[in-house]
């Protein structure tokens, strides 16, 4: 996988290892995302990213640039670290909520909680593209570079 | 006998001795003096003296009756009433004075009109004797028969209306107490019937109070009820969206794994087995769009909706120019009539419009060129839309199921989708207070018709 300059790195949090291996798949498509880690539900996304534990290892354990997160997850789910990472002060940390719903009340909540984007699961090969476009437009716009057309 | 108390009394006269009734059911003021005898007593010693006074009264034509003594004086009063006493004042024994005297002890004849028969002579002494004891008048002998008549007719007169009226009081008395009688029957019955009517309007009152508090009782089962209902509903939604929406996810990683396989793997996979994995994701794919359009199908119930006046016509060429963008290769006329603007969701009916021009579309691809007419008329005496194509058609026989969620007339092999399409315009339409119908014929086209209530 060529990477250019500009590298964002991603934390996968979604308690579906299948969803987890389709969206690394899915990435492995993008020249500027690269996954660095994944964890299994908000409560270890938490841990993670304050170096909790089991995360302590900066170098194992990156701080992401991205964050992908699922919303249905056992003990805390997407809205918990929402909502805990507003109290935080990972500034330069894209969020995006991929999740299984498309419900507006469900993006909603989540913009509202301070997700700067929101996409639907799918693995429809175009779909898939679209999605990954997406997040690295996302990612490119909040670190102020122009997105790909 | 009882008098009739319509009128004044009296009616019937109660018979005394020796009177007859003779007026029945007349009025007190109309009745004429009573044609009975009325009883004289002459009392005197001598039977000549008598004889005398009886001559002259005689043709009074009363009942005149003769005493010898002041004693036989009293017996006959006391077996007789009389109008009248004759009494001469000089008789051996008992004179006139003792023998009134004796008479006024008796209580009954207290008052009994005496006229002394007395000598001229005497007169001074025993006038003045005489009025002390009441009611008297005399006459001087000798007699001048006029006077005497005179006098008589006038006591006989008097007495005969005393009589009568005491008869028209002893009448009113008894009519009185008749009437009383009656009053206090009435009285009674009436007493009876209230208490009767008391009891019922008691128990109507009774009844009232339970019908009310039945009622207040049902309304409140009812709103309960409806509460529960509406909970019940609303549960059973928030149920079936969250089963739908877990279920879709293993459906998406199924076939996300069929498509890793028929990619990654093609070179390894004989060609069979590369077709059913390609099945695979196909069901699974399927189900996850079923899943998708339920969703979208409650969506619709759990919405509130604002609506405007949209102009339709408008959102029916937005449907068409977007349905055209999609489409390759195709044949088709579009024949347009013209649209209100009415009140209703602008979102909900573009999906409706998209839904029907869509199916209209997918139905008509062995045409060329396919016809396909989007209009609004007045059908029936009502404002209907409707959207008619030349397309497949499908047999009237199963028109009931048209509008039934995940029902299909055709094969899927023939024509994609999952037969929810329909499912969501019907609601869409009832929502909006509408009715939406067709009419087809087996391979010769189909028309949807619809119609908007008031929102």
């Amino acid at each position: 996988m060529n990477k250019t300059k500009e590298c964002f790195t991603v934390l996968l949090v979604d308690d579906s290892e299948d969803d987890r291996f389709f969206m690394r798949k899915a990435l492995e498509r993008s020249s500027i995302l690269t996954v660095v880690g994944e964890v299994r539900d908000g409560q270890e996304a938490m841990d993670y990213l304050s170096g909790e534990a089991a995360f302590s290892d900066r170098q194992a354990n990156p701080i992401p640039d991205v964050l992908l997160l699922d919303i249905k997850m056992p003990r805390k789910n997407g809205y918990d670290v929402l909502e805990w990472l507003q109290s935080q002060s990972f500034k330069t940390m894209t969020v995006a909520v991929v999740s299984g719903s498309w419900l507006a009340e469900d993006i909603a909540k989540s913009m509202i909680l301070g997700a700067h984007g929101y996409f639907k699961k799918t693995v429809l090969k175009e779909e898939e593209d679209q999605m990954v476009l997406g997040i690295e437009n996302l990612v490119k716009k909040h670190a102020n570079i122009e997105p790909a057309k | 006998m009882a008098p009739s108390i319509a009128q004044s009394v009296p009616a019937e006269a109660v018979e005394l001795d020796g009177h007859n009734s003779q007026k029945r059911n007349a009025p007190v003021e109309t009745t004429p003096p009573i044609e009975t005898k009325a009883n004289i007593l002459i009392v005197d010693d001598r039977e000549d003296k008598r004889m005398a006074m009886e001559a002259i009264i005689e043709d009074l034509g009363q009942n005149i009756v003769h005493a010898k003594s002041g004693r036989e004086a009293l017996r006959c009063l006391l077996k007789q009433e009389f109008a009248i006493i004759l009494l001469d004042v000089n008789m051996p024994g008992m004179d006139g004075f003792e023998t009134a005297h004796l008479i006024r002890e008796r209580k009954s004849l207290e008052n009994i009109p005496i006229i002394f028969v007395s000598a001229i002579s005497d007169a001074e002494t025993h006038v003045s004797r005489g009025y002390s004891l009441g009611a008297v008048d005399y006459i001087l002998a000798p007699i001048v028969p006029e006077i005497l008549r005179t006098k008589i007719a006038v006591f006989v007169e008097l007495y005969k209306i005393t009589e009568q009226v005491k008869r028209q009081a002893e009448d009113l008395r008894l009519a009185h107490s008749e009437l009383e009688i009656r009053v206090k029957q009435r009285t009674e019955e009436l007493a009876v019937v209230n208490e009767s009517l008391q009891m019922e309007i008691k128990e109507r009152q009774r009844a009232e109070q339970s019908l009310r508090e039945l009622n207040v009782e049902l309304e409140r089962r009812v709103s309960d009820r409806t509460s529960e209902l509406l909970n019940a509903n609303q549960e059973m939604e928030a149920f079936t969206y969250s089963i739908a929406h877990d279920l879709r996810a293993p459906f998406r990683q199924i076939y996300g794994y069929t498509e890793i396989l028929s990619e990654d793997f093609a070179a390894a996979l004989p060609e069979q087995v590369q077709g059913y994995v390609k099945r695979i994701g196909a069901k699974a794919n399927n189900m996850g769009q079923m899943m998708d359009d339920l969703l979208k199908l409650f969506g619709i119930a759990k919405q509130t909706f604002d609506y405007q006046e949209v102009d339709l016509g408008k959102v029916v060429q937005e449907v068409i120019v977007s349905i055209k963008s999609g489409l390759e290769d195709r044949e088709i006329e579009w024949h347009l009539g013209n649209f209100p603007t009415l009140r209703c969701n602008y979102g909900l009916m573009k999906q409706v419009f998209d839904n029907l021009i869509s199916n209209a579309v997918k139905y008509t691809r062995p045409r060329r060129p396919a016809r396909i007419e989007i209009g609004y008329d007045r059908i029936n005496d009502e404002d209907v839309f409707y959207v008619s194509d030349n397309g497949v058609g499908f047999s009237m026989e199963y028109v009931h199921r048209l509008f039934g969620v995940f029902q299909r007339f055709h094969r899927a092999e023939d024509f994609e989708g999952t037969g929810v399409g329909l499912a969501l315009v019907s609601r869409i339409i009832r929502k909006h207070g509408g009715r939406i119908w067709a009419e087809s014929k087996v391979d010769q086209g189909a028309t949807f018709y619809f119609t908007l209530g008031k929102v």
